[in-house]
């Protein structure tokens, strides 16, 4: 194993135990109040979720038109595992922030929902790589494409349609107060990112070698 | 009559001011206070929100490493059966 992935663990863990008491000294927010610091999970895990969505993406493009590797079909298979994951943080924190300041779990506006179509597609990766059988990872490429093109839409739709969510503007007008804890665990997430796909990325080479090493056994 | 003429035809003519027509309570009700004052407490969100995030990647990496682990193995003892 690279040593890069234990020391980006290591960082992602020592910066998420710091990372309570910077979201603690952070102030509330004027009118949501304490509910507001799910933020500083929730905004960290929406943008690794689209990071994830263009990894995975970008590298089904490469495997599609850049000669069918494998190497890069594992990337792949990695960031749609991942986009799950933080998907699924985005996707549970923003009903528990919107039930306190909206007063309802969930409305079908364009974000809300466009993030939702966006994991259900992460779904389709990874559960189509599961049960598709041989030649699914060209299927699964093209889903991986269109997650991809969904970023741009679910990222833009606050500002383009009418909706409940918060534009893209909360961001530049952060006080610094608030924006320390923010990019604090946004760089966290970020390590934690890159370690796990990392680690991903090897368990799927390691059972290629397996079944290689088996095939090898068999003859 | 000539207005209840006009309010008919205004009715069949346009549906959603015929729904709107229907959803006007009649009479009066008192206020309910405590149906509209919603005590939804913040914390137990906040704390629900950070222990799925939390758990959520603890358990992820956990399950990465160990699954390495066992794969790993299985990889060694493979080649330890094909070099025999």
């Amino acid at each position: 194993m690279k040593p890069t992935v234990p020391v980006l663990l290591a960082i992602s863990a020592v910066m998420l135990a710091i990372s309570p008491f910077l979201i603690d000294a952070a102030p509330p927010e004027v009118t949501m109040g304490l509910v507001q610091k799910i933020f500083y999970v929730h905004l960290p895990s929406a943008m690794l979720f689209m990071v994830a969505s263009v990894a995975c993406g970008s590298a089904s493009a490469v495997f599609l038109l850049g000669g069918r590797r494998p190497q890069i079909d594992r990337v792949a298979l990695a960031a749609a595992e991942l986009a799950i994951v933080f998907g699924l943080i985005t996707l549970v924190t923003g009903p528990l922030w919107g039930r306190k300041a909206w007063g309802v779990w969930w409305v079908w506006d364009v974000r809300l929902t466009s993030t939702l179509v966006m994991w259900l597609l992460s779904w389709s990766f990874v559960l189509l790589r599961r049960f598709g059988g041989p030649g699914s990872e060209v299927l699964s490429a093209g889903v991986g494409l269109f997650g991809m093109a969904l970023v741009p839409f679910v990222y833009w739709s606050v500002n383009l349609w009418r909706t409940l969510h918060p534009k893209t503007s909360v961001l530049p007008t952060l006080p610094a107060s608030m924006g320390l804890p923010l990019w604090w665990d946004v760089a966290a997430f970020a390590c934690l990112f890159g370690a796990l796909l990392a680690l991903r990325t090897r368990l799927e080479r390691l059972r290629t070698d397996v079944d290689t090493a088996l095939a090898d056994a068999d003859e | 009559m000539i207005k209840r003429v006009f309010l008919t035809c205004a009715l069949l003519v346009d549906p959603a001011l015929a729904a709107a027509q229907q959803q006007i309570p009649e009479g009066f009700k008192p206020f309910d206070e405590s149906a509209a004052r919603e005590t939804l407490p913040a914390a137990p969100m906040v704390f629900i929100a950070y222990s799925v995030a939390w758990i959520a990647l603890a358990v992820y990496t956990f399950t990465l490493y160990r699954k390495l682990g066992k794969v790993e193995q299985d990889l060694a003892e493979l080649r330890r059966t094909i070099k025999r």
